[in-house]
């Protein structure tokens, strides 16, 4: 067992509003290990996007951060402005949805990917062009010469996303955030870039976070799954692709949503009724209490522990820890 | 055969590009198709899904069979009835009892309704386009809200008020005011999360056969067509290149790309094809040949020169393409494939979580 | 994530009163007083109007008295301001004085944004041919120095109202085209006008039910920040002696009086140009006030729920 590379202890964000405090993240625990592949999952208000930037340092400046935030052992939330930036350069990087706004428009692609490496000092501008060069071509990238030349507007969606890619493995990072990567693309491309993903796996000496509202490629991609639901976690499971681990009422019904998952011949959907509880209302009991059809009368009113069941498997129900 | 409730002949698309001074400066005016030759029937009451990636030409066609977009070659006829010149995408009296009869949603729900007008305004949109007077116009906007399961309260609401599942609800609302014979929706689940896509869908098939409405459904989601449509047409670069009932497409499809659409939502590592390489080329650089020949795994000299054309392989299933798999061993690549449980319908849920494990990753 | 916590079944909030006239205006005044801007500009154009309209009310003393004997007294009691070079007393003037402002600020503008809307909506909506004919148009009309065409027009036509207003009108309708036909542009590929017109919406239709509606708020911002630049223009002129005609007070004359004795007498240029300030001033702040009132996605806003 390596040492934690980013541990979150408790973690909340909350936003100060007129209307008074949004709580978008409620003491979320999470480990990640050097080697982890894991999956974050959630509907919209999940959370996921709150916690991205929480991890990558990013949130705006009247977030009220509570908990601790440790990556590698120092604690992010109490870093400056200085260190965090340094941070961002070569420990954590990110491939975004739209690959397009990681680029300047209007400097050749060959000159950002050079760029992206000015930490590196221990190389010269022109082993830097050939390293980009390189790491396009093993992003299966055709004519890696001619992408360097050229701006990021004459390239496709998918070869963008293959050089933001290949412009994240450049650094080297410890930490590879991939944010919804495949969702701008069409479904024969998205498989492109998942079977690329799947390849970089091997050149990340670190650990990557897949955040996802597709259950499906969250299965394929990941070792493990981590469910958010309302700012809150509700699950960490292993996932393999039959998803049998998963344990907690959401996480199931998500499941059986996804189109993918409906028998033939079912003549409804099957959908979960009702809405995300008001990110203002003061909660009681289990944040999916409302809309769950395993409810018991304890749901409503008290908020269930985390139930670990293994390394790795932890659950938030009242249901699995009776 | 029932009445087509909808009924494309050959329809053709094109568009020059490049503005007034372009063309002449070039000294030719350039050309390019967004739909070529594209025929669909949709008996009255039943559902088509036309299914494609993005760039395919399906919203274009959509938006050209409400007149949204003129057309260069074919006919439209709606409900046995041909306006002379519904070319023209301009208003006009004899038009207008045509897009009566047709009720259309946008992709961007919250978008196609006015940010400025109330739900009951958008609602009462149609009756006030089409002159329809002597109604209490909130009456109706409040029963058609009913129709689709909203409180009555939504009527003062604004668009920004509403939550993506709720605009959608609006939006069809309003597509089902004049009691249309024909309902066009644009991808009714892009962007919604997974929880809300199956309460719209449910309540598209509730419409469906309520108002025994003929349905055009538009998605990039094989699932969804494969739930709700009873025939299904893959689009390609403008083109059909397959279209058929939705079990014969699914279970035996015939054309290559066919083939790599099913493959791609039942992605695993190791027992996978690989994914199809290179992306859908520009439409200002349309192929020769056959549409897909750059990107085709059986790809043969003969598909780079000429076109293929439309052939029949079973009854009402057509296919375009030069080498067609009729045989029944992609039967095997269905199961296969996890995108909807294998098996067909008997094994249903078991058979799902089965087909789903089968694609462990190889390196995990 | 502004998804709200309502669907189907029960919604909990009250239904939105009826819709009354007075009641309306009331909360519309309320929203523009919501800020300290607001209320300011609300205020000082409050203030303006009335003294345009009863411009009695204010000032006790005649503005076109001649008092020779009195020429030129600073600010006192008796005249609040001083008096000009012909002992006419300068706080009656420039109350009075904000009539003929007003007149022909918000006649000129008025027609204005109501040409330039006319013409950029053909502009924006109709064929690209005449698109491309009235750009043409307005760029010439731009290029053209507009005090040489005001002084080569009252030289033809001498100084009246009507002529300065005809000025006023041609030389400020481009702003408010191309304001207006850019907004046309994007408003016509937006989707709800091209569900409009799927639905098979004429263009008058999506023109008045839709177009207007929501230019309509950027129209009005424009025209409210527009009157105190009309305002200037009107005084510049009149400065350059080619505006309002004598003895009518109005504040471009004021100053145009006061640069003639700024030595002898600077209290008469301070009295010319406070009222231009506070009209400014006024019509600027409403104007902002008015561009967020009229918004429904700021009017209505739920507090909070936003994601970051």
């Amino acid at each position: 067992m390596n040492a934690p590379l980013l541990e979150l202890r408790r973690l909340s964000v909350a936003y100060e509003t007129a209307a008074g405090p949004v709580r978008a993240l409620r003491e979320v625990d999470m480990t990640v290990r050097k080697g982890d592949i894991v999956g974050i999952v959630g509907e919209s208000g999940s959370g996921k996007s709150t916690m991205v930037s929480a991890i990558m340092t990013l949130l705006p400046p009247k977030a009220k951060v509570g908990g601790q935030l440790l990556f590698n052992g120092t604690d992010l939330n109490g870093l400056s402005a200085e260190e965090r930036r340094a941070l961002r350069g070569n420990g954590i990087a990110t491939i975004s949805q739209d690959p397009f706004t990681a680029f300047n428009p209007v400097v050749p692609i060959g000159k950002q990917l050079v760029e992206f490496q000015h930490w590196r000092r221990d190389l010269d501008a022109a082993k830097r062009w050939r390293r980009a060069e390189e790491m396009l071509a093993r992003c299966g990238l055709s004519d890696p010469a001619l992408r360097m030349r050229q701006y990021p507007h004459q390239l496709s969606g998918g070869m963008r996303q293959r050089i933001a890619i290949a412009a994240v493995l450049l650094t080297d990072p410890l930490l590879l955030i991939a944010d919804e990567p495949t969702t701008a693309l069409d479904a024969t491309t998205e498989m492109q870039i998942i079977d690329l993903l799947l390849e970089a796996r091997s050149m990340v000496d670190g650990a990557i976070l897949f955040v996802s509202h597709d259950m499906g490629l969250v299965g394929t991609f990941c070792d493990r799954v981590v469910v958010l639901y309302a700012g809150e976690l509700l699950e960490i499971a292993p996932v393999d692709a039959s998803f049998s681990a998963l344990r907690h009422p959401y996480s199931q019904a998500l499941l059986a949503c996804d189109p993918l998952h409906v028998p033939l011949g079912a003549t409804t959907f099957p959908t979960i009724s009702g809405h995300v509880p008001d990110p203002l209302a003061v909660q009681r009991g289990c944040a999916f209490a409302e809309r769950c059809d395993r409810r018991m009368p304890d749901c409503a009113v008290q908020v269930p522990d985390l139930v670990r069941f293994s390394e790795g498997a932890v659950a938030r129900c009242h249901r699995l820890s009776a | 055969m029932m009445r087509a409730v909808l009924d494309i002949q050959n329809i053709t698309v094109r568009r020059r590009t490049g503005n007034i001074f372009a063309r002449l400066t070039s000294g030719r005016a350039k050309e390019i198709t967004l739909i070529e030759g594209v025929s669909l029937a949709i008996p009255a009451g039943s559902t088509l899904a036309l299914v494609g990636e993005s760039g395919s030409g399906k919203t274009t066609l959509a938006h050209t069979v409400v007149g949204l977009e003129p057309f260069d070659e074919g006919k439209i006829v709606v409900d046995g009835e041909s306006g002379e010149g519904w070319n023209l995408s301009w208003y006009g009296r004899p038009w207008q009892r045509i897009r009566r009869k047709i009720g259309i949603t946008f992709q961007d729900a919250v978008a196609s309704l006015d940010p400025r007008m109330t739900v009951a305004a958008s609602i009462a949109a149609p009756f006030r386009i089409h002159g329809i007077r002597g109604r209490d116009l909130r009456a109706e906007a409040a029963a058609l809200l009913d129709q689709v399961g909203l409180a009555r309260a939504f009527l003062d609401r604004y668009p920004h008020q509403l939550s993506g599942g709720q605009a959608r609800r609006v939006s069809i609302a309003r597509a089902i005011a004049l009691k249309p014979q024909l309902l066009i929706a644009d991808e009714p689940t892009a962007g919604l999360d997974l929880s809300v896509q199956g309460e719209v869908l449910n309540l598209l098939s509730g419409l469906r056969t309520r108002l025994g409405l003929g349905c055009l459904l538009i998605t990039h989601n094989l699932p969804v067509a494969r739930h709700m449509a009873e025939r299904v047409a893959i689009m390609y670069l403008g083109r059909i290149v397959e279209a058929g009932p939705a079990t014969a497409v699914f279970e035996n499809p015939a054309h290559p790309y066919t083939k790599a659409l099913l493959n791609a939502r039942g992605g695993s590592g190791g027992k996978r094809p690989a994914a199809l390489s290179g992306e859908v080329p520009s439409l200002a650089q349309r192929p020769l040949g056959c549409e897909f020949s750059t990107r085709c795994p059986v790809a043969q000299q003969r598909c780079r020169i000429e076109a293929p054309i439309e052939t029949t392989i079973k009854a009402g299933h057509q296919v375009r393409c030069h080498f067609p798999s009729i045989s029944t061993d992609s039967q095997s690549l269905w199961e296969d494939s996890r995108w909807l449980g294998g098996r067909g319908a008997v094994a249903g849920r078991k058979g799902a979580r089965l087909a789903v494990s089968n694609i462990r990753l190889a390196g995990s | 994530m502004a998804a709200p916590p309502i669907d189907t079944a029960i919604i909990g909030t009250t239904p939105a009163p009826s819709f009354r006239w007075p009641a309306a205006v009331g909360r519309f005044l309320l929203a523009i007083c919501s800020n300290w801007s607001g209320t300011i500009g609300l205020l000082l154009v409050t203030l303006i109007i009335l003294s345009a309209v009863m411009p009695h009310l204010f000032a006790g003393q005649s503005p076109t008295l001649l008092k020779p004997v009195e020429r030129l007294q600073t600010p006192s009691w008796a005249h609040l301001l001083g008096t000009d070079q012909l002992g006419r007393d300068l706080y009656a003037r420039v109350v009075y004085g904000a009539s003929t402002a007003v007149e022909i600020a918000v006649t000129s503008v008025i027609l204005a944004a109501c040409s330039g809307l006319l013409l950029g909506l053909f502009a924006g909506y109709g064929p690209r041919l005449l698109d491309s004919l009235l750009l043409l148009l307005c760029d010439a009309l731009v290029s053209l120095p507009m005090i040489f065409c005001a002084l080569a027009v009252v030289a033809l036509i001498g100084a009246s109202l009507g002529g300065l207003i005809m000025i006023i009108v041609v030389f400020t309708m481009p702003s408010y085209f191309r304001v207006v036909r850019s907004q046309v542009l994007v408003l016509r590929g937006a989707e709800y006008v091209k569900a409009a017109r799927a639905m098979g919406a004429s263009p008058l239709f999506i023109m008045f039910r839709h177009l207007i509606p929501n230019l309509l708020g950027t129209l009005l911002v424009l025209m409210a920040m527009d009157i105190p630049a009309v305002i200037a223009l009107e005084s510049g002129l009149s400065f350059l002696g080619q505006g309002v005609p004598p003895p009518t007070p109005n504040w471009g004359g004021i100053l145009s009086d006061g640069y003639t004795y700024i030595r002898q007498a600077p209290h008469v240029i301070i009295a010319g140009g406070l009222p231009i300030i506070v009209a400014t001033l006024g019509f600027t702040f409403l104007g902002e006030a008015l561009r967020d009132v009229l918004d429904p996605r700021s009017a209505s806003r739920r507090p909070g729920g936003g994601r970051p």
